[in-house]
């Protein structure tokens, strides 16, 4: 190892550390806010530019990828990939519109269901990508504006995200850096989540719900819908529960077990690939695979990478821990206000920024905080943190890459959501959201 | 000798991109032909409709669009839907629905040429002449017919 070395590292024409690495990583921040390059490539240059002016050294910048997270992200995203081809998120969203017979209003609480259910347990990208086509063509059939079916997805996407380990990526980043565990969250943050999600049902219905109306004909051919044709592959249905299934139980055991989320979700992925190639030859065999992990989502994972970096410069150089400091000093060093702050913050940062630079920004400044509120406090800081993020990604179109995947999806099809409408609607219900969790937080751990 | 010397499908059958899908769908109907060309007002090439996109107009967004579904098998028959959304066409404009994206074959292209190009084309191909405008098109049917001619077959 020459790791040793690298505190000798001189910085550029001998400048301060902390003023390098802070211009560097406001200048990476400043252009990701801007969306006009990939946010991956920026990172990546932010990244590179922390090593190249000597802030970092090539191994401390390895040191500071959270390879947890990366590998937590890039097993689920594999065993994703291959599950969605079965059909499976078809079948079941047909199923729950049938369940209510098309009732409008019973179809968008069914959606949401649905949504919060699987953006818990998969990734939200994935589930809104998954979910959204097929709300689209009942919408349709049932001639409804989408908008609000829509909306209701992103929302319960969010919501439904925040109440585990896996559901949401600043949880995944969260999780990693403390140790905090799959059961810590599900008891810690699903029962809120659950509040929230059916609290913000209530708006829901007095806005659109109550005022949704389909013909019989046209509800008549939704129930003709055959759910049992949207599996596809049944064969890979039951291969890929199964191994969804061992995947989460290997979460909630993986305390008892001492394994970490990355590992399991890894084995799952390899166990899931095993089990698609076992009766298949060489070349069909390398295809198979190449699929498997083509759909894996690098620039997601690549930013990441960069991110990690250009957060363990302004670390290593002090400046997380000045930040960490007036913050304390802000609250007074109060714990519940300090609290408070971190989640209202989060929340509005969130809602305007993308939400994995600013989760991975303040992790090591709630570390630093550590010896300030004893050991055994600091997780209600994470809770804060996580619930900021997470919700926080409801209060504009930005907040959330799944928010956007909707977008993007409803804008192809001819139903457009624009930012300031949507905005105009989400950032109260989003703030509304806050206040409940404030609520929660404060009766229970404050 | 060149394309020139073949009698092509006649710039008559011609639509602007303002005409709506539902002309479009009666001509090829009519005429028993799978593409139509069309032509602004000067009579320049500005696309080309054809039945395939007559059909994506009928297909539900949801399934049309790129990150769509990609199975319908549970949707069942939907003939209501697909009939109902026949009247729809008359709202939708040929341009919407045009692809330009296809080789174009000049007047005086070589036969071989042309031959090549048809080849790798799924449809008929639009001649257009020194003036950009549009002269006809080019089937492969035409092709072989004139090419069966000159082999006296």
């Amino acid at each position: 190892m020459h790791g040793a070395a690298a505190s000798a590292t001189q910085v550029l024409f001998g400048l301060s550390p902390l003023l390098v690495s802070l211009a560097i990583f406001v200048i990476t921040y400043a252009v990701i806010v801007t969306e006009k390059i990939n946010r991956a490539i920026v990172a990546l240059l932010g990244a590179g530019l922390m090593i190249f002016s000597g802030v970092l050294h090539q191994s401390e910048a390895f040191a500071g990828i959270d390879l947890n997270t990366i590998g937590l992200l890039t097993g689920m995203m594999v065993i994703v990939a291959i599950t969605q081809k079965s059909g499976v998120f078809q079948y079941v969203a047909v199923v729950a519109a049938k369940a209510v017979k098309a009732d409008p209003w019973g179809l968008m609480v069914m959606l949401s269901v649905v949504t919060a259910l699987f953006s818990a347990l998969l990734d939200n990208v994935t589930t809104v990508l998954l979910v959204a086509p097929v709300t689209l063509l009942i919408t349709d059939a049932l001639k409804l504006k989408p908008y609000p079916y829509l909306f209701a997805l992103i929302f319960a996407s969010n919501i439904g995200g925040s109440a585990t380990l896996i559901g949401d990526p600043p949880n995944i980043m969260i999780g990693s850096a403390t140790g905090l565990g799959f059961n810590d969250f599900f008891f810690n943050l699903a029962p809120l989540a659950l509040v929230v999600f059916i609290l913000t049902l209530i708006p829901f219905y007095l806005i659109w719900g109550r005022k949704l109306y389909a013909a019989p004909e046209d509800r008549a051919q939704v129930m003709a819908f055959d759910a049992d044709q949207a599996i596809t592959d049944p064969r890979l249905l039951k291969q890929s529960l199964a191994v969804i299934a061992l995947v989460i139980l290997g979460f909630m055991l993986a305390h008892v077990i001492g394994q970490e989320p990355a590992t399991i979700a890894m084995f799952g992925a390899a166990l899931l690939l095993l089990v698609r190639v076992w009766d298949q030859q060489g070349e069909d065999q390398s295809h198979q695979v190449q699929r498997g992990f083509a759909e894996v989502e690098w620039v997601t994972i690549f930013f990441f990478v960069g991110l990690f970096v250009v957060v363990a410069g302004v670390e290593k150089a002090g400046a997380l821990k000045i930040l960490a400091q007036q913050l304390l000093e802000l609250t007074g060093g109060d714990f519940a206000a300090t609290a408070l702050v971190i989640l209202w913050v989060s929340a509005v940062a969130s809602a305007l920024v993308d939400n994995i630079p600013f989760v991975a920004t303040l992790i090591p400044v709630i570390h630093s905080m550590a010896p300030a509120f004893g050991a055994e406090n600091i997780n209600t800081l994470w809770w804060s943190l996580a619930l900021g993020a997470c919700l926080g990604g409801n209060g504009s179109l930005v907040g959330a890459s799944a928010n956007l995947v909707v977008a993007g999806f409803a804008e192809r099809a001819g139903q457009p959501i624009r930012f300031l409408p949507f905005m105009l609607m989400a950032f109260p219900l989003m703030l509304a959201s806050i206040a409940v969790s404030s609520g929660y937080l404060w009766l229970r751990y404050l | 000798m060149s394309i020139k010397a073949i009698p092509i499908c006649p710039p008559s059958v011609c639509l602007r991109p303002e005409a709506n899908l539902m002309e479009a769908l009666k001509l090829m109907l009519e005429k028993q032909i799978n593409h139509v060309p069309l032509c602004d007002e000067g009579g320049s090439f500005a696309g080309v409709v054809s039945t395939n996109a007559v059909l994506r107009a009928l297909i539900p967004a949801s399934a049309r669009v790129e990150g769509g579904l990609s199975d319908l098998r549970f949707a069942g028959d939907a003939e209501r839907m697909l009939t109902g959304r026949l009247h729809d066409l008359e709202r939708l404009t040929v341009g919407e629905f045009a692809t330009k994206d296809i080789p174009l074959l000049d007047e005086d292209c070589p036969l071989l040429e042309a031959a090549l190009l048809l080849t790798n084309s799924t449809a008929p191909l639009p001649v257009v002449g020194a003036d950009g405008k549009l002269r006809g098109m080019l089937s492969r049917r035409a092709l072989l017919a004139y090419l069966a001619q000159q082999a006296g077959l």
